[in-house]
């Protein structure tokens, strides 16, 4: 079979010449050279993105908030070695606050954390999960997710999708309920397809195509363009009645193809430049991490490399990453199996997972000779929330090198970082499950609506907080879920 | 009208049960059942009952639906003839029109094209219950599929399949292609097809592609159509579209694959001989371990993602029984009470075998379940034993209690409402406590008989009294003695009927047909086997689809 090779032809036009030091960028990094052109291009408006980050059972408050609020700042001088089994008693309560912030230190200007945040009246995965974007308290009809509102908002006719949906594992570690962050518009809630390298490849299919050795981009269409019409006719001439089951799938499924139809036109419409993307699809490390749940690290660059490269191209004005799911304890003859986050140093109950963590059991589990103790649990839950705001300050910096407009593409990207739960205390019998003080963060560049550099205190339902973000990213909508008001000082 | 009256009686003390269960919480509204909001019952959710630490199921899932655009509600919709209330007559024309699975994909294209395909470029499949199924996604993401399509059709031409000649495109494609097209297909492939199919070549062609290059279009034009795709083929071509179509919708079932020569041959009245052929071949092996998996909350395909769980002892022994219930025509109510186990070599020491000099060389051995070892028929493997064996031996009772509910007598215990869940550091024991005991008071007891399946604790089960259903009203002091009272009850004949022909017709467990639950019940109670039942259902799958009409008019 041919393999193909990942020479993206882009869809944009070049339409002027490089300053000078963008020029010399463009000669150290030729991937980027498409996007440089955009700075020159007078007309260009600076878009909107937003980067939804979802970790799920939300976080260790001690360890997590800021002692007050105000001036936000991100101490760097803490350690990083958590292989110790006693750092959570060792390191002085002084020291806590905002520790698991410690790798986004670099970005504490850009950053707004607000404390009081809240999901009233929730107290289990399944709703906490479906209110975290859609504001709802109690799962309700009609209540779109925040990146569905966003998207639509700010997708132009340039993008393909208004949402790109992607994440890891999370199927196989919990069900159904607790995977459905986002709700689109007339639909039920959903999820995504947790095949990260499908995704990137019908990413980089739809920006620019993924380009064949020695077929060239004119055949690629006209191939593409004839299977999807033969299709499309097929659909037709089947002639199905309306309302049978037939017709109601079908009737979807060539919207699709009509659409892929559509991208191939306008791929053909619009000269190409060669370029290499962040991401390689084919590559079999990748497809094998994606398979095995132990492979998190080496899954994880490439998740944010898509979602960088999303945004880059074009693709969605919005990404929503999903690293995972919580709600349930994998169990296999006695053991709980849940090996994500192995790979962590010093990780001390591997198989215990997001879920496990969150709920130690108050002994029984260390009497049935599992050890997850509330103080082990705590030493795991900081080093695997550490380790993820590792990846987004990675994400960040990725961001930070990507050039757009007269800036970079961080400038102009909102990061909104969620998880369902909160709490005053952690792994606490009594907490587990509260959805109070939810850990939400905004980190957001220059080009964007975040006052960064602070924490406010507030006592307010997440759903205002959501409304205030969707108005501000030009949503229609007066009411999110619960949230009826906005919050004024936010942005 | 004694059969009659004692089904109706039974209905009743189910109901009753049902009525029950619902409020077992005391203190709070009943929530309905666990965990979902469309009805099915709570295993089909995959959320087991819990006491505490949120919900937690013992390593099982089942979804709606799975996919980038995805789907959150359980069941199929069916346009016309919408299920309420498991009151459906159910027709071909009713079954669920679906996408293919992964599975379905992978061996339909070996058997039309001989190419073996990676799966992992093909979107992950989706539930109806807790069966793997994609008839309830709303929506199906054709850009994996079309970017699959044209890598497979790259592989195959030339290396495989000749190139086509623009000029001579349709006999090309008479020649080399119309023949895999059928099995692909699942049908005869028109004239007209043919020259459609052609006419991409040419367009392509046209356009200044290679021969090679046209012809690989057109292949991926094949691949992407929703005569390849979706079963069953919605095209009223051929002399007899619906028996192609029930065809096709019992061989899939059955193998995961297209029907193969003979069954596509067989007249529609031979179709109940042939899905008893289907039973016996050893393609049906894994889909029937499958389908005991799942049905008992285990979800193998999930499983199977994980390296090394294909070759592991807890499949392979699943597979031995699949085969050994199919082909020994083992009745279905020795699941309960079968006195032989099929045990792995591996697994020698999780069954508490010390000897093993006299089971020969065999991987995986058939041997009478002890009365020390406490093990029973099917759920006494120890895959089942294993994913329920929760860290905490006090908590096990809760999953295996739920498990016994749920899938062995379908008389579902909702999980606890999470404010419930959240004062559990209040609750000192659970089947005292009065928000909590009425549900606990009726799963540990049962649970607790599983005991001697860990040999990690001594757990001494005590006696279990179940005062519901009638049928099974009674006092058992161990697992052997209840598995056996309910492998000969009706509760149970009727449960794993329902739960079979949700498998069958790819729908929940609650849309499935009462009366015909009732009719294969009986036929399980009577000592029917899996390959009977087998026959049986697809005899009524055509006597219930005698007023079909065909959804589509096109060919």
């Amino acid at each position: 079979m041919a393999k193909r090779t990942l020479s993206l032809f882009s869809r944009r036009t070049f339409t002027g010449a490089l300053p000078a030091g963008l020029a010399a960028l463009a000669a150290a990094s030729p991937m980027w050279s498409r996007l440089l052109r955009r700075a020159t291009a007078a007309s260009a408006a600076t878009p909107q993105r937003l980067l939804v980050w979802y970790t799920a059972d939300g976080t260790v408050p001690e360890w997590f908030w800021p002692e007050n609020a105000g001036a936000l700042s991100i101490r760097t001088d803490r350690t990083e070695d958590l292989t110790g089994t006693d750092f959570n008693e060792s390191l002085p309560e002084e020291d806590r606050p905002a520790f698991l912030l410690q790798p986004i230190a670099g970005y504490a200007d850009r950053t707004l954390l607000v404390r009081g945040l809240s999901i009233p009246g929730i107290s289990d995965h399944d709703n906490a999960v479906r209110g975290t974007l859609t504001g709802t308290a109690e799962e309700e009809d009609g209540h779109p997710s925040l990146d569905d509102l966003v998207g639509r908002a700010q997708r132009t006719d340039a993008h393909v999708e208004a949402v790109l949906r992607t994440g890891a594992y999370g199927d196989r570690v919990s069900y159904t309920a607790t995977r459905e962050l986002c709700r689109p518009e007339d639909s039920g809630y959903v999820e995504p397809s947790w095949q990260p390298v499908n995704d990137a490849r019908r990413v980089l299919d739809a920006v620019g195509g993924l380009a064949i050795p020695g077929v060239s981009q004119e055949i690629r269409v006209a191939s593409r363009l004839a299977a999807l019409g033969s299709v499309r006719q097929r659909v037709e001439d089947l002639r199905c009645a309306a309302g049978t089951p037939a017709a109601q799938r079908l009737q979807a499924y060539v919207e699709e193809v009509a659409r892929l139809e559509a991208l191939e036109l306008d791929l053909r419409d619009t000269p190409t430049e060669p370029m290499d993307p962040l991401i390689d699809p084919e590559d079999p490390e990748v497809g094998a991490a994606e398979r095995d749940i132990r492979s998190l690290a080496t899954l994880a660059p490439f998740v944010r490399d898509l979602a960088v490269t999303s945004l880059a191209l074009d693709y969605s004005p919005v990404v929503t990453i999903q690293w995972g799911a919580s709600g349930e304890n994998k169990i296999e003859d006695g053991e709980l199996t849940d090996y994500r986050y192995e790979f962590i140093p010093g990780l001390e109950y591997s198989g215990a997972g997001d879920h496990g963590l969150a709920h130690p059991e108050d002994g029984a589990f260390m009497d049935a000779g599992h050890r997850i103790s509330a103080e082990l649990a705590t030493r795991d839950r900081v080093r695997i929330y550490r380790w993820f705001y590792g990846q987004l300050a990675a994400l960040l910096d990725r961001l930070s090198s990507v050039p757009d407009g007269a800036g970079t593409l961080l400038d102009s990207t909102t990061i909104l970082c969620v998880s369902e739960f909160g709490g005053p205390r952690a792994n606490s019998t009594a907490e587990q499950h509260s959805t109070n003080n939810l850990p939400y963060i905004l980190i957001g560049g220059s080009q964007t609506l975040v006052r960064g550099g602070r924490m406010l205190e507030v006592d307010r339902p997440h759903g205002d907080y959501l409304l205030t973000l969707a108005q501000a990213f030009g949503s229609s909508v007066t009411r999110m879920g619960v949230g009826e008001s906005t919050i004024d000082d936010l942005l | 009208m004694e059969l009659v009256n004692e089904v109706m009686g039974m209905r009743r003390s189910m109901l009753s049960a049902l009525t029950l269960s619902f409020a077992c919480y005391s203190g709070s509204e009943p929530s309905g059942l666990a965990g979902d909001s469309s009805g099915d019952l709570p295993g089909e959710t995959g959320t087991a009952v819990t006491s505490q630490g949120g919900s937690t199921s013992a390593g099982t899932e089942d979804d709606s639906g799975v996919g980038s655009t995805g789907s959150t509600e359980a069941g199929v919709d069916t346009g016309e003839g919408d299920s309420e209330g498991g009151e459906v007559d159910l027709a071909p024309a009713d079954a669920p029109f679906a996408r293919l699975t992964r599975e379905e994909y992978r061996q339909t294209v070996l058997a039309s094209l001989g190419a073996a395909v990676d799966v992992q470029a093909v979107p992950a499949d989706g539930r109806v219950g807790p069966f793997t199924s994609n008839a309830s996604q709303e929506t199906d993401p054709v850009h994996p599929f079309l970017i699959a399509s044209e890598e497979l059709a790259r592989g195959l031409v030339p290396e495989a399949l000749a190139a086509c000649d623009p000029d001579e495109a349709q006999a090309c494609i008479e020649d080399t292609y119309r023949g895999p097209l059928e099995v692909l297909f699942r049908r005869s492939v028109s004239d007209a097809e043919v020259e459609a199919l052609a006419q991409v070549v040419v367009e392509v062609a046209e356009a200044g592609a290679s021969p090679e290059e046209a012809t690989e279009a057109m292949l991926g034009a094949a691949l992407l159509s929703p005569d390849f795709l979706f079963r069953t083929s919605a095209s009223a071509a051929g002399a007899d579209p619906l028996g192609r179509q029930r065809a096709e919708h019992v061989s899939y079932t059955l193998w995961d694959a297209p029907p193969d020569a003979e069954l596509t041959a067989a007249a529609m009245d031979a179709l109940p001989a042939q899905a008893l052929r289907l039973s016996k071949a050893p393609e049906a092996v894994a889909v029937f371990a499958r389908f005991l998996a799942q049905w008992l909350h285990v979800d193998t395909d999930v499983r199977l993602l994980d390296p090394g769980f294909d070759a592991s002892a807890d499949y392979l022994e699943l597979l031995a029984y699949a085969s050994a219930a199919l082909q020994d025509d083992q009745p279905i109510a020795d699941f309960m009470a079968g006195a032989v186990g099929l045990v792995h070599r591996d697994n020698f020491e999780a069954y508490g075998i010390e000897d093993d000099s006299e089971y020969g060389d065999e991987p995986v051995v058939a041997m009478p379940w002890t009365e020390d070892s406490g093990r029973v028929g099917l759920l006494g493997q120890e895959l089942f034993a294993s994913t329920t064996r929760h860290p905490d031996a006090s908590r096990r009772a809760i999953f295996r209690g739920a498990l016994f509910w749920n899938s062995l007598v379908c008389i579902p215990v909702p999980s606890p409402p999470a404010g419930l869940v959240d004062m559990n550091d209040e609750v000192t024991s659970r089947l005292e406590d009065d928000r909590c005991s009425g549900c606990h008071q009726v799963l540990e007891p049962v649970g607790g008989l599983f005991a001697p399946f860990d040999r990690d604790v001594a757990l001494e089960p005590s006696p279990a009294t179940l005062s519901a259903p009638a049928e099974l009203a009674g006092t058992y002091d161990d697992l052997a003695a209840l598995l056996s009272a309910v492998g000969g009850s009706r509760v149970f004949a009727d449960c794993f009927a329902r739960h079979w022909l949700a498998f069958f017709l790819e729908r929940r467990t609650q849309d499935v047909s009462d009366e015909w639950v009732t009719e294969l019940g009986a036929q399980i109670q009577d000592g029917a086997s899996l390959s009977q039942l087998v026959e049986q259902t697809v005899t009524g799958f055509l006597g219930r689809s005698e007023a079909t009409v065909a959804w589509c008019e096109g060919e």
